[in-house]
């Protein structure tokens, strides 16, 4: 019978060494359990059975940090491990492993990000179409004192003031440490101010509302009849605005064209101008057009003559 | 007589033995010399750093680029930002052994750059492996210029002093092109 009980004890002994287990009690660790960045933090080791005067070591690994302590343990089996402010700086899950003899145990502490004290706007576009057919991505990075992102559950919004004056509020969609959003053209071209407000936090930036592509030309000239003395010269000038009747960005090229050549200018405030010495080699009526795009002006008329001009 | 001729084969023998490798040699030599001046710079010579090899499958990989916000990024983009994560990653490693930070601004910027130069600290810990990275895209900006993913469950084995643990990890991860070059902006660890 002995024997038998032997042999039991021993093949239980075997089974329990060779599937891990262990005869040692896992410590207490006690301590709390969520804390914010910057914060300190005290923890309380037990071990279970063990003796005043043994050692424990406490790693912890914050963020890309690494705390290592090593304690000894007092009266009761107990360790006290304290890490003072501005330590564990980094927030996410952080790993607390105590190691004791050949075991090994592990805990997380849960380490939030502080308020944010810093926060960062910028956009994929500076400039947008105007009348609600452009839009540009608005993108905010909000850290706080050590450079964590905010929390996922933050809200964060976007106050627009467009050019006619009227005002939009957005809000970001917010994940993993980076905020985005669409913000879509709403009106006339002209400036688009955004600002960001988040407690005592501020952040803004300027957009601009561009107009569409040239939509209608119209061509002046001036004079409209010189004398064939080669003593003049003539002026063409273009409008050229979009669909909603507003100038075109400033530097629009535009050709202008004759019977027999062609010249360009760029548009400022939607005109575009070009000076050049009327013609001089025989009297009669010469055509000028502009074209800017796939848009064309009007023909404009120009007098040569021998005689005398007249100004109705 | 006859030890005359074994001698004068003796110190044949010994001359060719001595010849023979000596010869293989130089021809080796200028062979290296002349290849040394018919290639261009080496890469990670330029940027002092490593060499601009794509990460295997295994390392680092992209998983649900579907579902996400915003633009999808091209499968060239793709590899560009998980070669320039997996590079930042072997970057932190590099300090942590050499103790030398100089390059690391190459791959880590704004605050991700301040948070992982607080972990190079060579009589504490440092990073052995970092392997499984796979990498779920949050968003990619209508202008290719920032990205936001997680990095889901990838493996760490660090070491601090006499001991070496390993710990499964997740990343919130924003990544921004600087002057043509992505780098980590902002990064959230988590240890499970």
């Amino acid at each position: 019978m002995k024997q038998l009980w032997f042999a039991a004890i021993c093949i239980g002994y075997m089974i329990g060494t060779t599937l891990g287990f262990s005869n040692v009690e896992p410590p207490n660790i006690d301590g709390a359990h969520i804390i914010t960045a910057g914060d300190a933090w005290s923890v309380n080791i037990r071990i279970p059975n063990g003796t005043a005067g043994e050692q424990v070591v406490g790693v912890l690994q914050n963020g890309f940090k690494t705390i290592i302590a090593h304690l000894t343990l007092g009266t009761g089996g107990v360790a006290n491990w304290q890490i003072p402010l501005g330590e564990i700086t980094q927030s996410g899950e952080t790993a607390l492993i105590i190691y004791y003899g050949k075991e090994e145990y592990r805990q997380s502490l849960q380490v939030q990000p502080g308020v944010p004290t810093v926060v960062e706007l910028f956009t994929s576009a500076n400039s947008m179409p105007a009348y609600g057919e452009g839009s540009a991505t608005i993108m905010v990075l909000p850290r706080d004192n050590w450079g964590n992102a905010a929390d996922n559950t933050s809200e964060f919004q976007l106050d627009s003031l467009y050019p006619g004056g009227q005002h939009n509020s957005n809000t970001f969609t917010y994940k993993g440490g980076l905020g985005w959003m669409t913000l879509h053209s709403q009106g006339n071209p002209g400036r688009v101010r955004a600002a960001l407000e988040y407690g005592s936090l501020s952040a803004s930036l300027e957009l601009t509302q561009t107009p569409g592509e040239p939509q209608f030309a119209s061509l002046r000239l001036s004079p409209d009849c010189v004398f064939n003395d080669g003593r003049d010269r003539i002026s063409l000038v273009a409008t050229i605005t979009d669909s909603h009747g507003n100038p075109v960005t400033d530097g629009t090229l535009v050709t202008f064209s004759w019977r027999h050549g062609h010249g360009s200018a760029s548009t400022v405030d939607g005109q575009a101008t070009l000076r050049l010495p009327a013609p001089t080699s025989h009297t009669g009526q010469f055509s000028y057009r502009a074209t800017s795009g796939e848009t064309h002006s009007n023909t404009v008329f120009l007098k040569i003559t021998e005689e005398t001009c007249s100004y109705d | 007589m006859t030890s005359k001729s074994q001698s004068k084969f003796l110190l044949f023998i010994v001359g060719m033995l001595v010849a023979i490798p000596l010869s293989v040699l130089t021809v080796r030599l200028v062979a290296q010399f002349i290849t040394y001046f018919q290639q261009g710079a080496d890469p990670a010579s330029i940027f002092r750093a490593h060499k601009l090899i794509v990460p295997d499958f295994e390392d680092i990989h992209w998983s649900d680029v579907a579902h996400h916000s915003g633009k999808t990024p091209t499968p060239a983009v793709q590899a560009e930002i998980a070669a320039n994560y997996w590079t930042a990653w072997e970057a932190f490693s590099r300090a942590q052994q050499t103790g030398d930070t100089s390059d690391m601004a190459t791959y880590w910027s704004g605050t991700a750059y301040q948070q992982v130069l607080q972990g190079i600290d060579k009589q504490q810990s440092f990073l052995r492996t970092h392997t499984g990275h796979i990498l779920r895209l949050r968003f990619f900006s209508d202008d290719d210029s920032v990205v936001a993913f997680q990095d889901a469950a990838f493996t760490l084995v660090l070491s601090a002093g006499d001991m070496s643990f390993q710990l499964t990890t997740s990343a919130d991860v924003v990544m921004t092109l600087d002057q043509g070059f992505w780098r980590v902006r902002s990064i959230m660890l988590a240890y499970h």
